[in-house]
């Protein structure tokens, strides 16, 4: 195991999945019921605040220094204390994860397969994300680099495709109702480009250094899925309808329509979902493991298999899905940003303490 | 071998939709008619015959292209379970292009009829929105002649007529609803109706005719223009291609000029809290018809106070059914919302003649079609 590492290039595009299709199809219909029109701009002072932390994210990342997170808390503060900040850091990826399978399941039931009840479909989608998960890290950024250009190119086909059904104007007039609503939007955007903490989780398997300007210029691109698919959900559906759409993104890929009889093209839509999530979810277990180490192969195929199991058992949770739907805006999404903020924090404070010598030869020789 | 069979078990689990619907066992809607009578919502749909979707396949026997059936309710969901009762195999909703609306559910039970269209997963926004005066019944009964397909006419494809001779801008669910819900904003609908122009040696066809815009502002109804009175509009729509401009002198035709893709600005101005508003319309064009000699200058005039005398007397027309037409208040909540909001009455800016106040239009002639700037008949020097 100790050869499986990848480049931080592979790396950053497994996070360009695996955020953005949470920026993508997540947090864009918090972000325009809160902040309206100017959902843009709030996406704008996201990323000037996320300009700060990731220079705390980096900062932290510069004092780990290849050493696994465990391992790293261990040294300074203990084995109970490193116990339960990695098992608070592993519960909130397997929620992150389950939100991410709901949002598949829904989408899938609610939109193209009505009749078909939604466990199923998660089921076999989670056996696939599990046996992927078993395999390592290179095999997922393997799989990445094949997904992710088609992705990509679907995206651009949407936008390029749209652009008669969309009008400029109506993302005017500009904060017209001042900065308040700008502001209240910020805790939606900010969840979906906080997620880059997640690369001190996975930090030990990098063959080289990430620099301070590939982060920010990635956190730049990761953005640009916000701000694209939500400008143009304005351009195409306007502000009061796109608040009240359940998957403003998917919609966009509905109303493609080339001519009398190129229509209906949305089932490339599904491609994008499906492959999108399937990395999210499988790196997100992926990186459980790697936060909580096991380092017995039968052990640690039983726990991610007790992991998928999990996930499936909280998504039938939920009653409705407006239900659903409420938890995850109000409570969840919020949740994790003040989480992944205050673990931030944590990790800062601790990478003051010394490492005590003991623990110092322990880790050389494992 | 191990790998073998377990990818083979993999491949059971793809065992595709469950509980789908084979698509020659369902009926299909094209377009859908929605009307209001005796508080009742009254709904029909028009289901079309599935092999003139492929007209090129000659089909062998004769059998109506189009059916339709009605439904009555007091929802529209409820009218629309009205029509299952008699329906003899699955409906399916996707290829719905066209949604019509009767005048009187217009006035009454528009967003109830919307909302459900809305809702339902298996329609898109897609579907074209008219408006009619006619019978809905006799609207959805037309098809096209000459073996084109139905998928092809006014309800499937109305764009090519448009872009032929632009008038009233087909207008798609999504930028209606989109029109309905920005402040200050009016959407604009064709306004449709059965006409009999056309006829071969055998029989007469009804056609279906677009003849009008009707206007709505938020929840209500604000009349249909038609005819001249309409003419206005077609110099302030994004997607107008290509449409005929006629001047005379001394009531005698002069020329007829094609005039192509028109732009312009709306410029709202606030003088001691009262807005105005300037329309300004550039376009060129060539001639198409000519029947007397002008010169270049005296025919440009005409253009120009041709469209400028088209676009008031739309906006006045307008202003009789209480439509804002242009859409001014929503310019002025674009440039400037403090001031519309101060202005506005319920989301309602209050419009007078004056309240527009100069329309400058900058036509241009800049060819004269295949023949030079003379009328047929003349010599030439």
């Amino acid at each position: 195991m100790g050869e499986d590492k990848i480049s931080r290039l592979y790396l950053l595009f497994i996070f360009y999945t695996t955020i953005g299709l949470k920026n993508h199809l997540i947090i864009i219909p918090p972000l325009s019921e809160t902040a309206g029109r100017d959902a843009w701009i709030t996406v704008i002072f996201s990323i000037a605040l996320h300009i700060l932390w990731l220079f705390l994210i980096y900062y932290i990342y510069k004092k780990m220094n290849g050493i696994p997170i465990y391992q790293w808390i261990m040294n300074r503060v203990g084995k109970v204390t490193a116990m339960l900040i990695c098992l608070s850091i592993g519960i909130v990826l397997l929620l992150l994860a389950t939100h991410s399978i709901t949002e598949l399941g829904k989408w899938t039931s609610i939109t193209y397969l009505p009749f078909t009840p939604d466990l199923l479909i998660m089921v076999i989608f989670a056996i696939l994300c599990l046996l992927t998960t078993l395999t390592n890290l290179r095999t997922i950024a393997i799989l990445n680099g094949v997904l992710l250009p088609v992705i990509v190119l679907l995206g651009f086909f949407v936008m390029f495709a749209n652009m008669p059904n969309k009008d400029a104007s109506l993302l005017l007039p500009i904060l017209e109702k001042g900065y308040m609503p700008v502001f209240s939007g910020i805790v939606y955007s900010s969840a979906g480009l906080g997620e880059m903490v997640m690369i001190l989780f996975i930090q030990h398997r990098l063959k080289n250094q990430v620099k301070y300007w590939q982060l920010l210029l990635f956190t730049l691109f990761v953005s640009i899925l916000i701000i694209g698919p939500l400008t143009a959900g304005y351009m195409e559906f306007g502000v009061e309808e796109l608040k009240r759409l359940r998957f403003p993104t998917y919609e966009q890929w509905a109303l493609i329509s080339m001519g009398r009889f190129i229509e209906h093209v949305d089932f490339l839509s599904i491609f994008q979902w499906l492959a999108g999530s399937f990395i999210r979810i499988s790196f997100l277990i992926y990186l459980i493991t790697q936060v909580i180490p096991i380092s017995n192969r039968k052990w640690k195929n039983m726990f991610v298999i007790g992991l998928y199991s999990i996930v499936l058992s909280i998504t039938q949770l939920p009653k409705s899905d407006m239900e659903y739907l409420a938890f995850v805006n109000q409570i969840f999404l919020p949740g994790t940003l003040i989480y992944f903020i205050s673990l931030t924090v944590t990790l800062v404070v601790i990478s003051f303490i010394p490492e005590s010598q003991k623990e110092v030869k322990r880790h050389e020789t494992a | 071998m191990k790998s073998i069979t377990s990818m083979m078990i993999i491949f059971l689990l793809l065992t595709g939709c469950m509980n789908a619907n084979e698509i020659e066992r369902m009926y299909y809607v094209h377009g859908v008619g929605l009307d209001y009578v005796d508080e009742k919502y009254e709904v029909h749909i028009q289901v079309m015959n599935f092999h003139t979707m492929a007209k090129e396949m000659q089909s062998t026997f004769e059998e109506a292209e189009t059916i339709v059936a009605k439904g009555v309710g007091p929802t529209p969901v409820m009218a629309i379970h009205d029509i299952y009762q008699s329906t003899p195999q699955r409906i399916y909703w996707g290829h719905l292009s066209a949604l019509v609306f009767t005048e009187a559910a217009l006035n009454t039970g528009m967003t109830e009829l919307l909302d459900d269209f809305l809702r339902f997963n298996e329609i898109r926004y897609t579907p074209w929105i008219f408006s009619t005066k006619s019978n809905i019944d006799d609207l959805l009964t037309v098809f096209p002649f000459l073996d084109a397909s139905p998928v092809l006419g006014t309800f499937g494809n109305p764009e090519d007529g448009y872009s032929q001779s632009s008038f009233v801008a087909p207008k798609r669910k999504h930028r209606f609803i989109l029109e309905l819900n920005e402040p200050g904003k009016s959407a604009n609908i064709p306004n449709l109706t059965v006409e009999d122009r056309w006829h071969s040696d055998k029989e007469r066809h009804p056609v279906i005719n677009v003849s009008g815009v009707s206007s709505l502002f938020g929840e209500e109804y604000r009349g249909t223009l038609e005819g001249k009175d309409m003419y206005g509009l077609r110099w302030l729509q994004e997607d107008t291609e290509r449409t005929p401009v006629n001047i005379s002198k001394n009531d005698e035709a002069v020329a007829v000029i094609m005039m192509k893709k028109p732009d312009h600005k709306i410029t709202p101005k606030i003088e001691n809290g009262e807005v105005s508003f300037t329309i300004e319309v550039d376009v060129s064009g060539g001639i198409l018809e000519m029947h007397q000699q002008e010169s270049l200058d005296f025919i440009e005039k005409e253009v120009t106070k041709t469209i400028e005398n088209e676009i008031r007397t739309t906006y006045e027309q307008g202003l009789e059914n209480n439509a804002d037409i242009y859409h001014l208040s929503n310019e002025l909540f674009k440039k400037d919302p403090e001031a519309w909001h101060e202005l506005t009455e319920e989301e309602e800016l209050s419009l007078t003649k004056e309240t527009l106040k100069d329309i400058n239009v900058q036509a241009e002639v800049i060819h004269s079609g295949k023949n030079r700037h003379i009328p047929i008949l003349t010599e030439t020097e």
